[in-house]
């Protein structure tokens, strides 16, 4: 039951970039403040000279570009798997559309609600009870409280928690709290859902059962975003693939073809 | 709905569109700061009983015994107690608002949510130790009255919520600068640290307004505090100085340093994440 809006592409994203100041030059305290402003009214500017535009060297000194020009769709119920090494850039593309940072240029459009996973349990208060921790997780994913309550239910049989209703999750153990976290931003109302490296610790019999859930809300237009280093689950979980590599997308496809160039 | 994910506009605004469907979020945070605050200590909320009443004490001995600074007729603890009652809620808004950056950088880096909210749940939330230290000077009124002492309501008790409202936007105004002059430096608390003290001197708690030179009245009166506290004084025991062209004065430094406030804050909270 396709509305006609969401005939367009969940995400659209143009020429996404970002840089990052690399740690030394970011000015934290008073002191190196004043001593940049000192240095300013000197008439010494700090980016004197020429930088090169090659490899990650972002625009001025001490920059470093973390994702440059990600240009992608996503289209309504489809599931995007984003794979590469450590420092390609994954978990920078999810911070930007997750909307925790501004991107330095270029930009994405989203249709509908965005949720995201970065952590599981963020937020989490250990004094308080499962029902109460997921309480205001859901509303951390952008549910109105009434809209979280009416999936309590739903959300502690996924989880596997009724018995434990009344206990501080601290009393829990972490796979139950992992359950828990996960529970909750599957039953969320979102129409684009980020999933950062979350379902790699789950047991056989619990990853089947969010693989359900995610067909599931995929039927119904929901789309995801899947980053992960395990590429089985990656195989199983994804319609198409995303290799980045040094911060730039190194091969888009159908999984079958992505994956095998990346093993190779 | 359609979001766009874009660069960083060079004077970001709060989105209220979004703090209004994350509205939820400021009454669950409220109460888990409150549960966090109580729940496994041993005297929970009585030590918002002690705490005022130690202070009152205190300045009832150095300044009132003491130095013999007179309080205008009224019992110096009364006295104390009513200025207390907005000092120490502004500081306890302070601590936890003027932290929030700080404190919750590891939510910040993973969840999405308009931040403003958690400051200023913070300054809803002091609002209870506010409603124990009422009830503690209410105690104590009823006892001077029955007493037989001569302080009595007047019909400037009627600006109470007003001036209440006032002191929680400019704490949140204020615990927002901070938050962002935090974050951003992080030599800032020791500054803080510094101007906080010198501020509750600058504010008539220890002493009265008419105490002091009257030359030297509209130097106290920029200091906005000085008007809700003489103007709750005045509601509450029948003395103070107070009139609406201080007052009006004070409201406006209020909102202009709640304004640029979210300005400051808006701008940090979205650039903060990548470096803190």
């Amino acid at each position: 039951m396709l509305t006609p809006s969401e005939q367009n592409p969940r995400v659209t994203a143009r020429s996404l970039s970002k840089w990052y100041w690399t740690e030394s030059s970011y000015r934290t305290s008073l002191q190196e403040s004043f001593k940049r402003a000192w240095r300013h009214w000197c008439g010494r500017s700090t980016f004197e000279e020429p930088l090169p535009t090659e490899g990650r060297q972002g625009p001025e000194k001490n920059t470093l570009w973390a994702v440059r020009d990600l240009t992608f769709e996503i289209q309504p119920g489809e599931c995007l798997g984003v794979i590469g090494s450590n420092g390609a850039g994954k978990s920078t593309l999810v911070r930007l559309l997750a909307r925790l940072t501004d991107p330095s240029a270029g930009e994405a459009i989203v249709q509908g609600k965005i949720a995201s996973v970065l952590e599981v349990g963020s937020g989490f208060h250990p004094d308080l009870t499962a029902p109460e921790n997921a309480l205001l997780n859901g509303v951390f994913l952008g549910m109105r409280r009434v809209e979280v309550e009416e999936r309590m239910e739903a959300i502690l049989n996924f989880s596997e928690l009724q018995d434990f209703k009344t206990m501080p999750v601290k009393k829990l153990s972490q796979g139950m709290q992992y359950r828990l976290a996960l529970a909750v931003a599957l039953h969320a109302n979102a129409d684009f859902l980020l999933l950062d490296e979350v379902l790699e610790v789950a047991d056989r019999e619990f990853e089947n059962k969010c693989w359900e859930r995610i067909q599931h809300q995929r039927e119904r237009g929901v789309s995801f975003l899947f980053v992960s280093h395990n590429l089985d689950q990656v195989k199983r979980f994804c319609s198409r693939l995303l290799w980045m590599d040094e911060g730039r997308i190194h091969l888009q496809g159908e999984p079958q073809e992505v994956l095998e160039a990346y093993t190779l | 709905m359609q979001t766009r994910i874009k660069p960083q506009s060079s004077l970001p605004w709060v989105d209220w569109k979004l703090v209004y469907q994350y509205r939820d979020l400021l009454g669950l945070w409220v109460k888990r700061d409150i549960a966090s605050k109580y729940r496994q200590t041993f005297l929970g909320p009585l030590w918002f009983v002690f705490h005022p009443l130690v202070t009152a004490t205190v300045f009832v001995l150095i300044f009132a015994r003491g130095l013999q600074i007179e309080t205008e007729g009224v019992p110096p603890v009364l006295f104390y107690l009513t200025g207390l009652l907005i000092w120490n809620y502004v500081s306890q808004a302070l601590n936890s608002t003027s932290m929030t950056l700080v404190s919750h950088s590891g939510l910040f880096k993973k969840v999405f949510f308009p931040r403003v909210i958690l400051p200023f749940s913070y300054c809803v939330s002091s609002l209870v130790s506010l409603g124990i230290q009422l009830g503690v000077l209410s105690c104590f009124y009823l006892v001077f009255v029955g007493w037989g002492s001569p302080v009595r309501p007047t019909e400037w008790v009627l600006l109470f919520p007003f001036l209440i409202a006032q002191t929680l936007l400019l704490s949140f105004g204020l615990g927002l600068w901070i938050a962002a002059l935090t974050v951003r430096f992080r030599d800032f608390h020791h500054v803080w640290a510094l101007i906080s003290p010198l501020w509750l001197y600058a504010t008539p708690i220890s002493y009265p307004l008419s105490a002091l030179p009257e030359s030297w009245h509209w130097a106290l009166e920029l200091n906005p505090l000085t008007s809700v506290v003489e103007g709750l004084r005045l509601g509450v025991l029948g003395t103070g100085t107070f009139h609406f062209g201080a007052w009006a004065g004070s409201v406006c430094i209020t909102l202009g340093i709640a304004l640029t406030g979210l300005l400051i804050f808006q701008k940090v909270e979205r650039s903060c994440v990548d470096s803190l």
